[in-house]
């Protein structure tokens, strides 16, 4: 079931009518969850609930084991619990994920065939997301961050809480397993805020990223001019945007309306004006993630320099293979690492970590200047993780780089056949701009239009526009890691 | 949470209106699939070819040319995918169906990518294809709009640029390069080929003969083009031909066609062009 599907639209409302029916009951409350939870994934295979469901079930034993009575203060049998979860979990990402990758790779290094080798299984949906969050509660519980606990309900809902399952934001046990343990009222500003924040997610989604996608999609399927890779580029960045983070603000609006605040997953990362900020605004519950539980632990920056380029390159490059076993995303980790390099070793990765433009309306030159550049640089990295592999990534670049693609800037605003996509990126960059210090384009609207039926109206006009002219179906991007 | 309800019911009340509003002047614009879906419902057997496919065949094969049994089934703007489910549609409904001839775009599925017809296009699309609730969900307001065939439909299912005759408009061309939707080959063959087989055997199991020509295009157009685009439909048609005989011809560079005055822009016949054009195919393909 997707977000943007008819289905969804009918599954909503309904479970959010029961699940405020049972206000009162709590443990209810997490049992609609969670059934609910499995029914939306199992809308897509229910075969693969049984894989949530052991993933969840290992976390939680080994949650309790680690926690328990018996357990407590013996170091080794709690590190014995942590790693054989880690093992478990990570095992079983590496096998639908990376084996029949790494299996194929080195069969072609000796020239061996190794097809009977493969498994050939379809990936999980968000087997990468909730693989995640189910770690995250096992190293939090070891490390004495959280409680672990005994309410199976509530912890099963917690791995498969529907907003967030197949593609994030990846929570931590720390943030959201106490909202499931605690009784949870009707907040009305957090609902408003939570439907606002969907209608925003499908506008991102629906219009800007689905009517870039027609372009990009055309442009990497079959080579073109000059101009035309250019412009697929720059359009493919505006797509996995408003892909993604169209697909973040729905779940965590979605979320809301359950009374459940989950973290903010963007914060209008094409206005970083280094690398280094992007990187604190773009898919946030990941890096984060790394940073927690990879780079810190490793020393983070506060080692030598040999290990901060180390750390450093450690977390860029798995950060790329997450995404999927393809040499293309280990090479766009592997891009962003050289980026960020030069910044934290000359300890200017922190230069930029307040709002730009803050209390002006209007950003100076030079910000302008470093948005570009910043985006520019983005945006290259986004063709080598979008190509099918490294030499059509090669291919797309060089074709892209040629003088005579400047004429991409007049294609961008003459070419009638991405007008949709062109009307959308600039309403969402407009929007956007205007509230970088919020949470998502709609948060606060009252204060801007204070009569509420012109908000009402300006609400439907968003709908009934996002509606038709939404672009042809696309799936959700981050849907395959 | 009265309030919440009673805010989200009124936005959704406001959407309603819109969408219900914008249902009921739809039609107003003309709804080319319906007028007809609605012609061969009631004419079905009178047609002896039919003439299918997008604005290559509206304004591009002069139905006239083929005598009074032709039907001009095409709409402009529609992509692969709903010719075939039209043509699925219609067919049962022609007893004396003899022929069905596609122009095939360079681009093939180009449109479809792009979208350039957008919501207005699909829409119209469902409703006459009555799509409901399951996929679209504002296609049973349909019933609930004006009566629709308010277009002046010829007889030969011309569109509404001229009811009485051909569906040329009356554009002129200077014969300059028009910079919007340059040729590219853009199109996934494979999804191609799945169509034109589809449609091939839906036609061969009736024993209708299926005409598949590639148009011709001026020489700003040919330009763009490249040598594997133009291989590319020798293969879809040799795939497709491998499975259920086709009648293909590729006239795109065609010596007859390198006057300007034949087209009406730069991807399209004029009337003249399109009146030569369809003597060509009878001649070709003895229809």
């Amino acid at each position: 079931m997707l977000f943007t599907d008819t289905s969804f639209a009918v599954f909503l409302p309904i479970v959010f009518a029961l699940y405020w029916l049972l206000q009162r009951a709590p443990k209810w409350q997490n049992a609609l969850v969670l059934v609910a939870s499995y029914v939306f994934y199992g809308w897509w295979s229910w075969r693969f609930l049984l894989l949530i469901a052991f993933t969840s079930l290992c976390s939680y034993v080994s949650g309790i084991k680690m926690g328990t009575g018996e357990n407590v203060g013996k170091a080794a049998h709690r590190k014995l619990w942590l790693w054989a979860n880690i093992v478990i979990n990570l095992g079983i990402l590496a096998i639908f994920k990376y084996y029949d990758f790494f299996v194929a790779e080195l069969a072609q290094l000796f020239g061996l065939d190794g097809d009977p080798l493969m498994l050939h299984v379809a990936l999980p949906v968000g087997i990468s997301f909730y693989t995640f969050q189910a770690l995250s509660y096992s190293i939090d519980v070891y490390k004495g961050r959280v409680e672990p606990t005994r309410n199976i309900v509530a912890f099963f809902a917690y791995i498969a809480f529907f907003p967030q399952l197949v593609a994030g934001p990846i929570e931590r046990a720390t943030q959201l397993l106490p909202q499931f343990l605690r009784s949870r009222h009707f907040d009305y500003k957090l609902a408003i805020d939570g439907a606002r924040q969907i209608l925003w997610g499908l506008f991102k989604k629906m219009v800007v990223a689905d009517n870039c996608a027609s372009y990009v999609d055309a442009v990497f399927a079959q080579s073109q001019g000059p101009a035309s890779h250019l412009l697929a580029a720059v359009l493919f960045a505006f797509q996995i945007y408003g892909d993604f983070s169209g697909y973040s603000d729905i779940a965590i609006g979605t979320a809301k309306l359950f009374g459940i605040r989950l973290m903010q997953n963007f914060r209008t990362p094409y206005f970083s004006r280094d690398i280094a900020e992007f990187w604190r605004r773009w898919h946030i519950s990941l890096t984060t993630w790394f940073r927690d539980y990879v780079y810190i632990p490793l020393g983070g920056s506060r080692v030598p320099k040999w290990k901060v380029v180390r750390n450093t390159f450690v977390i860029f490059l798995l950060s790329g293979i997450w995404h999927g076993a393809n040499w293309t995303f280990v090479a766009w980790g592997g891009y962003h690492a050289c980026l960020f390099l030069p910044l934290i070793l000359l300890g200017r990765n922190r230069r930029y970590t307040n709002t730009v433009a803050a209390g002006r309306l209007l950003p100076t030159w030079k910000e302008l200047g470093q948005m570009t550049l910043t985006f520019a640089l983005v945006a290259f990295g986004w063709v080598v993780f979008r190509a099918t592999g490294i030499p059509s990534a090669l291919a797309f670049i060089r074709t892209m780089c040629h003088p005579e693609a400047i004429s991409a800037a007049w294609m961008f605003f003459a070419d009638s056949g991405i007008s949709v996509a062109r009307v959308g990126i600039i309403v969402m960059l407009v929007v956007e701009w205007l509230q970088r210090d919020k949470e998502h384009g709609l948060q606060d609207a009252d204060r801007v239009v204070r009569n509420r039926w012109l908000r009402y109206l300006l609400f439907a006009a968003l709908f009934v526009a996002t509606y038709f002219f939404r672009g042809a179906y696309t799936e959700f991007i981050y849907f395959q890691f | 949470m009265k309030r919440f309800v009673l805010d989200t019911a009124i936005v959704l009340l406001i959407v309603l209106v819109a969408l219900t509003v914008i249902d009921v002047a739809v039609p107003l614009h003309g709804q080319e699939y319906e007028a007809k879906a609605n012609h061969i419902k009631e004419h079905g057997n009178e047609i002896s070819t039919l003439i299918v496919g997008n604005s290559l065949a509206t304004a591009g094969v002069d139905a006239c040319v083929f005598g009074d049994s032709c039907y001009c089934d095409a709409i402009a703007g529609e992509v692969l995918y709903y010719t075939m489910k039209r043509l699925e549609q219609d067919l049962p409904r022609m007893s004396n169906l003899r022929a069905v001839i596609l122009p095939l775009h360079y681009n093939l599925l180009a449109y479809q990518y792009f979208g350039k017809l957008g919501a207005h296009f699909i829409y119209n699309y469902y409703r006459s294809m009555n799509i409901t609730l399951d996929t679209f969900p504002y296609g049973y307001l349909y019933r609930l709009a004006l009566p629709s065939g308010k277009l002046h439909l010829s007889s030969r299912g011309c569109d509404y640029y001229n009811p009485q005759g051909n569906s040329w408009p009356n554009w002129t061309w200077n014969g300059e390069k028009q910079e919007e939707n340059p040729p590219n080959q853009c199109d996934e063959v494979d999804i191609a080929i799945d169509y034109l087989t589809a449609m091939a055997r839906m036609c061969h199991e009736r024993g209708v003969r299926f005409i598949v020509v590639v148009p011709p295009f001026p020489d700003a157009w040919l330009e763009g083009c490249t040598e594997d685009g133009m291989n590319n439909l020798q293969i879809i048609a040799d795939s497709v031909n491998a499975l259920y005989p086709i009648g293909f011809h590729n006239y795109m560079a065609d010596s007859q066609f390198r006057d300007r005055s034949l087209y009406m822009n730069w991807n399209h016949l004029s009337h003249a062009g399109g009146t030569l054009f369809a003597q060509r195919i009878k001649e070709d393909f003895g229809l």
